[in-house]
């Protein structure tokens, strides 16, 4: 304890404190000591400092400022905690200390020196103006990001918002999360009314016989399970679904259901239109429809009965008996062409009734064989049917299938010449059928290829086989093939003539 | 032999009665499903050709209400569509379409095949 106040041992300690140590006497302020820290943080030795004042190292400004504070401390007798001063160095330049000074007082009281503890906060400072300025920098992106960010939301808002369909979301659970103004107006709630609350409590579905769906043949039940791998569609033409309003009336509706992903599944997203008058439309024109059909068999039957009647009166000439048989004739023409475009509206309307049941292929392709057998006996030509196997029954519309099959066939007996043959072939392969029919017509130029199965196209090499003719004969095919479930492509050339293939499916052996 | 023809287009009821006569048969007719079902349960004809799209009760509903009657039952019925009517046809078949007193034949047939689809049912053929 004793060495530790030694003088020598005092002096040492002093010397290496690592902040400024110096020491001023009371009345001149001269410095009479200063330790290491200082000499290094000054840039002056001891000797150069020891006896001389503020005055003579610093600039005035300074000087003043350090004596002001001195004045302060001796006079008040009270230690001056100094937070920030500046102090221009020899060698380091501009710095920033802490400094503490601190009265010395005799025994009676009286200040005979000042004592003054310096830390150099200059790293310091420029650490925290810098992290000062890193702080503003920041909160000024973040203002203009998050200002960026209400724009867009703001944008996105007002355009789910003004979209004039109903938008719903969901979250992977089935509870929604969103929906916009067209959801509200359609269905009688509001935002906050349904907002977090399970999608199937909120959405009744019903079906056209005002059967409610059940929920796990809902749509977004099913783009939630993951099992779809993109939009599914339900149509109003085929599914006709209904959603119930809040006030339990219901309208048609047309939706469009998507999985919403990020690399997994989150949610759902669907949008969904109230299709109340496109409904309208579609039974206005089943309406007509039944009306044409009904209205226009009287004349066409009647016309084809009285002529039939009418040529066997003994009384008529033979030019009247020829006039009445051309009248035949194009009444004939007349029917078919209506038969055609009802069926075509059928269609296209998704008016036609489909009745799919298991048929005997063997049977059908022998009866269209029957049907076209006499205008082929009436040009000479020779119908083959070719057909490996016993054919398996298959799943289709018979009505649908004997349109295609016998619009095909009797274009290949009308479009090929006299005496020449007609081969129908079919196939197994790949889970269907392949049905080929093929005659040795004219090629189909390039031209004609590309608008084979478009409505009222009809070739011009063709017009000579046959002058009146619709152009709706393979338009119908086609539908009626699709429909069926199958596709249908040709093949025309010089070496094997004409040869339209279409397809049959099978019932997957699962099913 | 009698057969009724219940059919609300006059130009096709008197052409199909012309075409009978000539056949030989003895006619009855009546323009709409309600006048039809009444003679048929008076007369008791021999077959009848009945139009399915009528107004006033429509050709189902008279078929339907004739099945009822005793006689009904077993009477004989053709019944004439324009075969694209198949939702009504596939409703007819509802109604003891099980081949043996209700026959389809398609009206945009000639009156010879017509006739001959008639007597094929009364067994003349």
């Amino acid at each position: 304890m004793e060495q530790l106040f030694n003088e020598k041992y005092f002096k040492s300690i002093v010397e290496n404190i690592p902040n400024m140590v110096f020491i001023k006497d009371a009345k001149e302020l001269r410095f009479v000591v200063l330790n290491k820290a200082g000499e290094d943080l000054l840039g002056y030795s001891k000797e150069e400092l020891i006896g001389k004042n503020d005055y003579d190292f610093f600039p005035k400004s300074e000087a003043d400022f350090f004596t002001r504070n001195d004045r302060k401390v001796l006079d008040g007798k009270i230690l001056v905690d100094i937070i920030e001063e500046p102090i221009q160095t020899r060698l380091k330049g501009l710095r920033f200390l802490h400094t503490k000074k601190i009265p010395i007082l005799n025994d009676l009281g009286q200040p005979v020196y000042l004592l003054g503890i310096s830390e150099d906060i200059t790293e310091k400072k420029y650490l925290q103006e810098s992290l000062i300025n890193a702080k503003k920098n920041l909160e000024q992106k973040v203002k203009e990001r998050t200002s960026d960010l209400s724009r867009a939301k703001a944008k996105d808002d007002a355009i789910l918002s003004s979209i004039g369909d109903g938008l719903i979301v969901t979250d992977i659970d089935g509870k929604i999360i969103m929906i916009n103004k067209a959801f509200e107006q359609m269905l009688g709630y509001k935002k906050k009314e349904i907002v977090g609350t399970q999608v199937s409590k909120i959405i009744t579905i019903k079906d056209k016989k005002g059967e409610i769906i059940p929920e796990k043949d809902c749509l977004i039940k099913k783009a939630l399970s993951g099992k779809m791998h993109d939009a599914v569609t339900s149509s109003f033409l085929i599914d006709d679904r209904y959603f119930v309003r809040k006030d339990k009336t219901c309208f048609p509706i047309f939706c469009i259901i998507s999985p919403i992903k990020d690399r997994k599944i989150i949610g759902a997203v669907g949008v969904f239109k109230d299709v109340t008058k496109e409904k309208e439309l579609d039974n206005a024109k089943a309406e007509f429809l039944s009306l044409a059909s009904h209205q226009l068999r009287t004349p066409l039957s009647g016309m084809k009965w009285i002529l039939e009647l009418f040529i066997k009166d003994k009384n008529i000439t033979n030019q009247s008996k020829r006039r009445i048989i051309d009248l035949s004739i194009l009444n004939e023409r007349l029917i078919n062409l209506v038969n055609e475009l009802l069926n075509i509206a059928r269609i296209e309307t998704g008016k036609w009734p489909i009745n799919k049941r298991m048929v005997d292929l063997n049977e059908l392709i022998y009866n269209s064989y029957k049907v076209c057998k006499q205008n082929a006996d009436m040009k000479n030509q020779k119908i083959n049917i070719s057909i490996k196997n016993k054919l398996e029954k298959v799943n289709l519309d018979q009505l649908l299938f004997e349109e295609s099959i016998n619009n095909i066939l009797s274009n290949s007996i009308n479009y090929s010449p006299k005496n020449s043959v007609i081969n129908i072939n079919v196939v197994y392969k790949n889970n269907k059928y392949i049905i080929s029919i093929n005659n040795h017509g004219p090629v189909i130029p390039k031209n004609d290829q590309e608008k084979l199965f478009e409505k009222f196209h009809r070739g011009d090499h063709f017009k000579i086989y046959k002058s009146e003719g619709s152009g709706l004969g393979l338009y119908i095919a086609k539908k009626a093939i699709e429909i069926n479930g199958g596709k249908i492509w040709f093949k025309s050339n010089r070496k094997t003539g004409t040869t339209f293939y279409f397809t049959v499916p099978l019932l997957n052996k699962n099913q | 032999m009698k057969l009724l023809i219940i059919e609300d287009e006059e130009l096709l009821i008197n052409t199909l009665e012309e075409k009978f006569l000539a056949e030989k048969f003895e006619v009855i007719k009546a323009a709409d499903g309600e006048d039809g079902l009444k003679k048929a349960l008076d007369i008791h004809p021999d077959v009848i050709l009945l139009d399915i799209l009528m107004p006033k009760i429509d050709g189902i509903t008279m078929l339907k209400e004739l099945r009822k009657d005793s006689w009904g039952k077993h009477a004989k019925v053709v019944i004439l569509t324009n075969l694209n009517d198949t939702g009504k046809v596939a409703e007819s078949m509802g109604v003891g379409l099980d081949g043996s007193f209700t026959y389809l034949i398609k009206s945009d047939q000639t009156l010879e095949s017509i006739s001959k689809e008639i007597n094929k049912v009364i067994g003349n053929i």
